[in-house]
């Protein structure tokens, strides 16, 4: 069955129809609220929220991209729960201390790679969060934008159907967001430290 | 500097999103601004090493089950779903609540009954069950009591002037009581005791103590003198403007008064309004405050 099909079994009610979308979209889904969120915790909730909602609202979907539909759904249910945080601060400091202590094991695992060596694997590691702190000091709107474009390689035009923005004002929070990425890398220890793959790949880039 | 304008170019053109006449002119400042270089360079840096981050592994599926959609769906599910529809709900109430005891408490000021005696006016509610609770023969009561609010003996005042004028002034003790006993009894009512205002003059305050409490009045009319009688209800009357609950007493008093020989044309009746008016506003803002402390627990 293909998508327009699955999506028309789902809105008629067929919840495996629909298990089938999410099975189809869960990862990208997952990552974008991961790096938005800065923990998998909270980015489970969050998944598991907007896909519930998502089923919940499938008649409300008036077509087009049905990735960028879920992962506007998906997107707001991370700034709903980044402002819960907000009112608890207590909250935000248990996601804080999870995010100091060191990626979490899935991240880790997603790291590993058999033909690394281990000082590689540390540093990419490091690196990894590094970058996450960097994300995480974003505002939510530029975070979202610099993660889809950026981290998932999504298209301009998807993300402005994936945030409900203009495309203009993508180009522009996606801008920002990556000078605020390089002032907040030219800080860290880690500049210097960057892989050099990426340096010798800077070099010899026309 | 590199200003916003020139990050957004080197974005855009990072993306390879600049019409070709943007790309060209951006291409002619890069090759002589060395500062413009270096910055394209970190920024192409930045977005590599964006891009080099590795997709995270799903913890689990996310496959709902037909429990879970039952359950968002169901009308009844307890938890956070279900508190947080109230939350809009109980914030709602709140404001309507606030707003209601606001336009009480200006209709209330408009008449002008709390910018006369504000604290008279909660005592209202409150002396209305001590008055009616306390026995007759309460125990002395300290008389060096602190002096009510002026508020309270403005009213006293007023009413006991009004209702001494009718009858002739003996200049006895009826005359004297009729000035002294309000602002006794004034005094008394803002004890906890509420009627222990008979020591400092048991002769005349028997009289209102025991209209209060329901006794016959008439007896107390007999045995009084003919120029007490009036001055003496006219004390009560005061006092039971204050005390007394708008349904039941101002009768009691009126009946009083008439028995007593005569009460005076001019006496005042108690007005209902401010008591009920208390009562209201008291309502409202326990509503207002557990309303909004309702609306504050279940803000998630």
């Amino acid at each position: 069955m293909d998508e327009p099909a699955l999506i028309a079994a789902a809105q008629a009610g067929d919840l495996n129809a629909f298990n089938q979308l999410i099975t189809d979209y869960q990862s990208p889904v997952y990552n974008l609220a991961y790096r938005i969120m800065g923990d998998g915790d909270s980015a489970s909730d969050a998944v598991q929220e907007a896909f519930i909602s998502a089923y919940k609202n499938l008649q409300h979907y008036r077509g087009g991209s049905f990735k960028a539909w879920l992962m506007r759904i998906v997107t707001n249910a991370c700034y709903d729960e980044l402002r819960r945080r907000k009112r608890r601060p207590a909250a935000s400091l248990e996601a804080l201390t999870v995010v100091e202590q060191g990626p979490d094991a899935e991240t880790e695992a997603s790291l590993v790679s058999h033909a690394e060596s281990p000082e590689a694997f540390t540093e990419r590691r490091e690196l990894a969060r590094q970058l996450q702190t960097c994300l995480d000091g974003l505002p939510e709107d530029m975070r979202s934008v610099v993660v889809m474009s950026d981290v998932m390689g999504m298209e301009y035009a998807e993300i402005a159907a994936s945030t409900g923005a203009a495309l203009g004002t993508v180009k522009s929070r996606l801008s920002r967001a990556r000078a605020r990425m390089r002032a907040c890398l030219r800080q860290s220890d880690n500049w210097e430290l960057l892989p050099a793959a990426f340096r010798l790949e800077e070099e010899t880039a026309p | 500097m590199i200003s916003s304008y020139d990050f957004d170019q080197l974005s855009a053109y990072l993306d390879d999103q600049l019409v070709p006449a943007e790309k060209a002119s951006l291409e002619a400042r890069l090759a002589a601004e060395p500062e413009l270089r270096a910055t394209l360079r970190e920024l192409r840096l930045t977005v590599r090493v964006l891009r080099a981050l590795p997709p995270v592994a799903l913890p689990r599926s996310f496959v709902l089950t037909p429990a879970q959609v039952a359950a968002r769906t169901g009308a009844a599910r307890p938890g956070r779903p279900a508190r947080r529809s109230l939350a809009p709900a109980l914030r709602l109430a709140t404001a309507f609540s606030a707003v209601a005891l606001a336009l009480v408490i200006f209709t209330d000021l408009r008449d002008g009954v709390l910018t006369a005696s504000p604290a008279a006016q909660v005592e209202t509610v409150l002396v209305t069950t001590s008055a009616a609770e306390a026995p007759a023969d309460a125990g002395p009561a300290p008389s060096d009591t602190p002096t009510s609010d002026e508020g309270v003996e403005i009213l006293e005042f007023a009413a006991s002037e009004a209702a001494t004028t009718p009858p002739a002034g003996d200049g006895t003790a009826g005359g004297d009581a009729a000035v002294t006993d309000p602002a006794v009894a004034a005094d008394a009512q803002a004890t906890p005791a509420g009627s222990a205002l008979l020591a400092p003059e048991p002769s005349i305050t028997a009289t209102p103590s025991a209209e209060r409490d329901g006794a016959t009045p008439v007896p107390e009319a007999d045995t009084g003198t003919k120029n007490a009688g009036p001055t003496v209800t006219g004390t009560p009357l005061t006092v039971a403007q204050v005390a007394a609950t708008p349904a039941a007493t101002p009768d009691d008093n009126d009946r009083s008064a008439d028995t007593a020989g005569g009460a005076p044309p001019v006496a005042p009746t108690p007005a209902p309004g401010p008591a009920n008016l208390r009562v209201i506003e008291l309502g409202l803002a326990l509503l207002t405050v557990l309303l909004g402390l309702a609306a504050w627990l279940t803000r998630r």
